[in-house]
């Protein structure tokens, strides 16, 4: 059974790239164009992965998360931060929300974000 | 004859000195003393005359008080013409008056009992009139004058003589001349006697004269003097003073002691001060520093407190002073020892409000961070998709460089971006250090195994020593900065089948302020730094020469971010190179009891 996977990203450029991507490396994957369109799918869909960028309109990634851990369950859900903004409180804050990593945009292949989700999913 | 009687005053100018002063007062005295000597002696003829002239009258001898009235007139008039410069003149015609009016006696009255009285007073006047000499002189004159009226009476020259005397009056004569030989004698010993007296007190005065004439002209010429430097001091101060107002700068000076001197109108402004209200307080009392977190810094650590104990210039650019509303504002701060003649006298400290320089650092360093982080965003998807196109599609040969050029360089663009947050963050320190517990072993793993293409690629020899277990306090992202920079750098810039040693060891503080931690040392045998440039290693945008022909990639932004996030760490980074192989080393201090001073603040 293929992992689910959610990409929660604003731009769209980014968004189907990496949508596509994980599609290719057999993901199921389901994209989200803000932080509440992506917190509806994560409750209700509750995804193995959740690639999630911060910087979102309606609602942004930490608040997202933040209402997310909230639901039962949802500690199963492995969630990677995926940015290109962000400062070391932030980096805090979000670990204390079980993040997992915090990979900055700029400086990750495509191939590498596919090969750190997937050494997380075999850790679990 | 006249011209005798004038030389017989026994002259003051032999004696006198070439000093025209010594001359002035001699002559004064003299004149003063004769003057008022010769008025009296007047006034008391006048009375005897008038006496003689009423005993004529009462006698019937008209003719003779008629006389008399006319020598009251001539003494008279010589009275009133008696002048301070007339003195000379009028002692000789007073001499000759009375010498001719001894003559005139003799010869109308014979040497009877009237003639002997005057006699006896003229020599007297004459004495007192004409000194010693004059005196002895007119008494032989007379003496003379009588001898040859006696021997022409006698031999028959002068017949028409009546003279008229008996032995008692002759007698009377020898005895009065006599007499007033004595008192002459007695007079001149006295006159003497007065005349040294006069002749010290003149020459005393003469030298009291001369140095208060020196004095005066030494005193007239340091006046000059003193008013000549007054008013260059005065142009002087009044330049200093305006130079002092017009800098834009606060001014303040004070003495070796620290008690304020002299503060600027625009620390007046500032403070809301008025310069005489602090003019001799302590500058301590006065200003107070804050150190960044707005606590007061302790007096001894100012800058201006500093140059007194140093007696060295100082400068601070981390201090704030805080102005009349009490707002703080960082300043720079000068201070330097004002020296007088290689001595330390007092200092002078110079300020300047960096609030708006540093507002203006702020928002560059916020545009390149907010500019650089939006062309991230894009930048990321021209990266991504032509990662996947390069892998998707089915290209010929060039088309597949083509693809390969606009991944790499967009990859090298993130990379560059990457690079000039760092550095601008690292310079506005606008993030936390966020200190955890470490294993730099772990860190330095995952760097190799990010780079280990490239070093398989260049069959290069890597080699990790380690001394133990090492655990470290510090912040992961910046000791990750820093190992990544060392060690790709020694991998990047050294040849094929060279060799790259990293070893890890720790260092004990020696006592309670050095505080143990962590060297890294990585060693290459790379193509080596130019002696010539190894000073400026570690400034922005730098790459050495042969570096730059070297086909290496590089942003010259590595070594700079390194040395920023070692000196945020506190640590300190050493080198040595040559060609041949470069080795760096690295302290990290562990943090273990760290408390960041933005983190109190927050709080």
């Amino acid at each position: 059974m293929a992992q689910k996977i959610l990409i929660a990203e604003d731009n769209t450029s980014l968004l189907n790239v990496l949508a596509d991507t994980f599609t290719d490396e057999g993901f199921d994957v389901k994209k989200a164009v803000d932080g509440k369109e992506a917190l509806d799918i994560a409750k209700s869909w509750m995804p193995d992965v959740i690639l999630l960028d911060i910087l979102m309109p309606n609602m942004d990634g930490k608040e997202m998360l933040t209402e997310f851990r909230t639901v039962d369950g949802s500690e199963n859900t492995i969630v990677i931060v995926l940015t290109n903004s962000g400062n070391s409180q932030q980096v805090l804050d979000l670990l204390s929300l079980e993040v997992s990593d915090y990979l900055t945009k700029a400086d990750w292949e495509l191939e590498d974000i596919v090969k750190k989700v997937k050494e997380r999913l075999a850790d679990r | 004859m006249l011209h005798l009687f004038i030389d017989m005053k026994p002259s003051k100018s032999n004696n006198t000195d070439k000093k025209s002063s010594f001359l002035a007062i001699s002559q004064l005295v003299d004149t003063s003393y004769q003057e008022r000597f010769l008025k009296r002696f007047i006034f008391l003829i006048i009375s005897i005359v008038l006496i003689q002239t009423t005993y004529f009258i009462f006698n019937d001898t008209l003719m003779q008080a008629a006389f008399n009235c006319l020598v009251l007139v001539g003494l008279w008039v010589s009275l009133l013409v008696l002048k301070k410069h007339s003195y000379e003149l009028t002692s000789s015609l007073v001499i000759l008056l009375t010498l001719s009016l001894v003559m005139f006696s003799v010869l109308t009255t014979g040497l009877g009992n009237n003639t002997i009285f005057w006699f006896f007073i003229f020599p007297i006047i004459a004495t007192f009139l004409k000194g010693k000499h004059g005196g002895s002189i007119w008494l032989l004159i007379l003496v003379l004058i009588l001898a040859t009226m006696f021997v022409g009476v006698d031999l028959g020259y002068i017949q028409v003589l009546e003279i008229s005397y008996d032995a008692s009056t002759f007698q009377q004569l020898i005895l009065s001349i006599f007499l007033v030989a004595i008192f002459i004698y007695f007079y001149q010993d006295s006159l003497d006697q007065k005349a040294i007296m006069l002749k010290e007190k003149e020459e005393k005065l003469a030298s009291i004269y001369t140095r208060l004439q020196e004095e005066i002209k030494r005193r007239e010429k340091i006046g000059e003097t003193l008013e000549q430097n007054l008013e260059a001091l005065g142009h002087k101060e009044a330049r200093d003073l305006a130079l002092l107002q017009s800098i834009g700068e606060g001014v303040i000076a004070t003495d070796a002691s620290g008690e304020i001197i002299m503060i600027n109108s625009v620390v007046e402004k500032m403070f809301n001060l008025y310069e005489k209200d602090v003019l001799g307080k302590s500058y301590s009392e006065t200003f107070t520093l804050y150190n960044e977190s707005g606590n007061p810094i302790p007096p001894s650590q100012s800058p201006l407190r500093q140059t007194i104990d140093k007696q060295e210039p100082q400068k601070s650019d981390r201090y704030f002073y805080r102005n009349y509303n009490g707002q703080p504002f960082p300043a720079v701060i000068t201070a330097s020892p004002i020296l007088l003649d290689g001595q330390h006298i007092g200092v002078v400290e110079v300020f300047r409000d960096i609030s708006e320089e540093k507002a203006i650092a702020k928002a560059k360093d916020e545009f390149i961070s907010l500019a650089s982080h939006q062309l991230r965003t894009p930048l990321s998807a021209i990266k991504w998709y032509a990662e996947r196109l390069l892998k998707t599609l089915k290209l010929n040969s060039k088309d597949k460089e083509y693809m390969q050029t606009i991944y790499e360089d967009s990859a090298r663009m993130s990379g560059l971006l990457s690079d000039y947050l760092n550095v601008s963050r690292l310079e506005l320190k606008t993030e936390n250090l966020n200190i955890a517990k470490i294993n730099p072993e772990d860190v330095i793993k995952n760097i190799l195994k990010d780079l280990n293409p490239l070093i398989k690629d260049k069959s290069l020899k890597v080699e990790t020593k380690m001394s133990g277990t090492i655990n470290i306090h510090t912040d992961s992202k910046l000791l990750d900065m820093i190992a990544q920079n060392l060690i790709s750098n020694a991998v990047k810039y050294t040849p094929e089948n060279g060799q790259v040693t990293i070893s890890l060891s720790k260092y004990s503080g020696k006592d309670s302020h050095l505080q143990g931690g962590l060297v890294m040392n990585v060693e290459d045998t790379g193509m080596g730094i130019p002696e010539a440039e190894q000073s400026k290693l570690f400034t922005k945008l730098f790459r050495a020469k042969n570096a730059l022909t070297s086909n290496v990639e590089g942003t010259g932004l590595g070594l700079y971010t390194m040395k920023a996030a070692i000196d945020r760490l506190g640590g300190i980074v050493w080198f040595d190179s040559k060609p041949g192989g470069t080795s760096f080393a690295v302290t990290i201090p562990d943090m273990k009891d760290f408390k960041d001073v933005k983190t109190d603040e927050e709080e």
